[in-house]
């Protein structure tokens, strides 16, 4: 069995083209087979695994729009599964409102210092997929020394970015002088994708997001 | 998002460019637009709440919108094809419980089969709305398309200083279930060949929730003031339109994934001739 498997990774890798979904896992998750970390969980563990990562019907993963990382890489937004995700949208040319959001996130991200990137992730995603490129967010996290384990950004097409605002509740609307008006929310997903808390507005306490996470607000 | 910025008056190249390429296009075929959809011209529109510090109005790029609402026949067709979209399969994420309630079943319209075909299908979420348009290679109009295209009477692109027209679609908001209106489908046909954007159901828009009238906008100090109620009229353009008011205020108070016995949807097209104005 395992000559199997590394059998097929490695023929997989092999070839130029990587195929879209493993051999040995069709069935797996895009960003489990992407670099065949599939391979890599053990069987016995496995059923386990997609168990985990499976869709509920209340996962925000099951959007199936397509999300450009500060990387370049696109995958869906499940490329955040596995792992708890805060979120919240914003734009990194905004002066006012994002700055003061960006601050409330490195507040709780000290706050769950003791988690780790594997467990938590901190995710932003853009209002203005036209001006905030790859090439613009990896200038903004590297401005904001934001650590690329624990952060991602995120940019999709308009429509698509409206409807994931639409899912996490947040409004925003263009304004003509360029800004983007928008609410402050900030929100828990679980592993899976499923909202667990939100908090709204600048500044607000962090208490509930903490608590789901089992986590003491320090003094 | 792209369409409601407003931006300088479209060059008259432009606009004759159009001309030509629309007329060359009526001579080569007799009907260019896509089947059921109807071409609403290029125009500016001056949108209810528009921002006080420009008094440009918004230009409106040419598109195609169609002729009629999505009917429960058209929409039966997409459900069927895409079993998630079944009223026992939705995820509750992108619809509420009543979705679809006024059919007998996934795929069944129930007794009323024969009368509700051609019906503007309505319980349907934004989601849902959106799925749809994609499904068809389509979209939903805009805000600013839908009032824009709404505007039209018969006669005129601009039916507010008609007072019949006017009058009409208050008496028709005064009692607004599709069970009791007195209009049938296709009694309105306005000037660009669209029907019934007034008269028996109200309808998605894109983005219907950009009115931004809520509590918590006012965490937000770049936020406009004039979004909030009484002060919101203040910033109206049009003090007259107060049929305006009622489906600015009614999308205001929508989610996403609301369902409503009255709200229904149409699609719309981008018009290939997309006039850049960047």
């Amino acid at each position: 069995m395992k000559h199997k498997i590394a059998t097929a990774c490695l023929a997989a890798l092999i070839s130029t083209a990587l195929p879209a979904a493993c051999p040995m896992h069709p069935d797996a998750p895009p960003e489990l087979s992407a670099n065949h970390d599939c391979c890599r969980i053990a069987q016995e563990k496995w059923e386990a695994t997609l168990a985990a990562r499976a869709p509920s019907a209340h996962s925000l993963y099951q959007v199936e729009s397509a999300w450009q990382n500060q990387d370049g890489d696109t995958a869906p937004l499940s490329q955040l599964a596995g792992r708890h995700q805060l979120v919240a949208m914003a734009y990194t040319t905004c002066e006012y409102a994002c700055p003061r959001l960006l601050a409330d996130l490195k507040a709780i991200e000290t706050q769950l210092a003791d988690l780790r990137p594997a467990e938590l992730g901190i995710t932003l995603i853009t209002f203005d997929p036209a001006r905030d490129t790859a090439a613009r967010f990896r200038e903004y996290a590297q401005t904001n020394g934001l650590d690329l384990r624990r952060w991602t950004l995120l940019r999709a097409d308009p429509g698509d970015t409206l409807e994931l605002a639409n899912l996490l509740g947040v409004r925003y609307k263009p304004m003509p002088n360029g800004e983007i008006t928008h609410s402050n929310i900030i929100t828990l997903l679980s592993p899976r994708g499923e909202i667990v808390a939100q908090i709204d507005g600048l500044g607000a306490d962090a208490e509930p997001l903490l608590e789901k996470l089992g986590a003491q607000k320090k003094p | 998002m792209k369409q409601i910025r407003p931006k300088t008056q479209p060059a008259i190249a432009e606009r004759l460019l159009l001309a030509f390429m629309l007329g060359f296009a009526g001579i080569v075929c007799a009907d260019p637009s896509p089947a059921g959809m109807q071409l609403v011209p290029a125009g500016n529109f001056r949108p209810l709440y528009s921002n006080t510090e420009t008094s440009e109005p918004t230009p409106v790029p040419a598109f195609w919108l169609a002729i009629r609402p999505v009917t429960n026949r058209e929409f039966l067709a997409f459900v069927t094809a895409n079993p998630k979209w079944r009223r026992s399969a939705v995820a509750p994420l992108f619809a509420d419980k009543t979705y679809l309630q006024h059919w007998a079943g996934d795929l069944d319209l129930g007794l009323n089969e024969a009368l509700l075909s051609d019906l503007p299908v309505v319980n349907v979420s934004w989601f849902a709305a959106r799925a749809y348009a994609k499904w068809r290679g389509q979209r939903l109009p805009t805000q600013a398309e839908w009032e824009y295209a709404a505007l039209a009477s018969e006669t005129s692109s601009d039916g507010r200083d008609e007072p019949g027209h006017y009058q009409r679609i208050l008496d028709w908001y005064s009692k607004p279930h599709q069970a009791f209106s007195t209009w049938q489908v296709g009694s309105f046909r306005n000037l660009y060949g669209v029907e019934d954007l007034h008269g028996l159901v109200w309808e998605w828009v894109e983005d219907f929730n950009t009115n931004l009238s809520t509590g918590e906008s006012r965490a937000d100090a770049s936020l406009d003031r004039k979004f909030f109620c009484g002060s919101a009229s203040i910033g109206a353009t049009d003090f007259q339109d107060y049929a305006a008011f009622m489906r600015y205020g009614f999308r205001s108070s929508l989610q996403a994934p609301y369902v409503n016995p009255n709200l229904g949807f149409r699609c719309a097209q981008d018009h290939p001739l997309k006039l850049d104005r960047s």
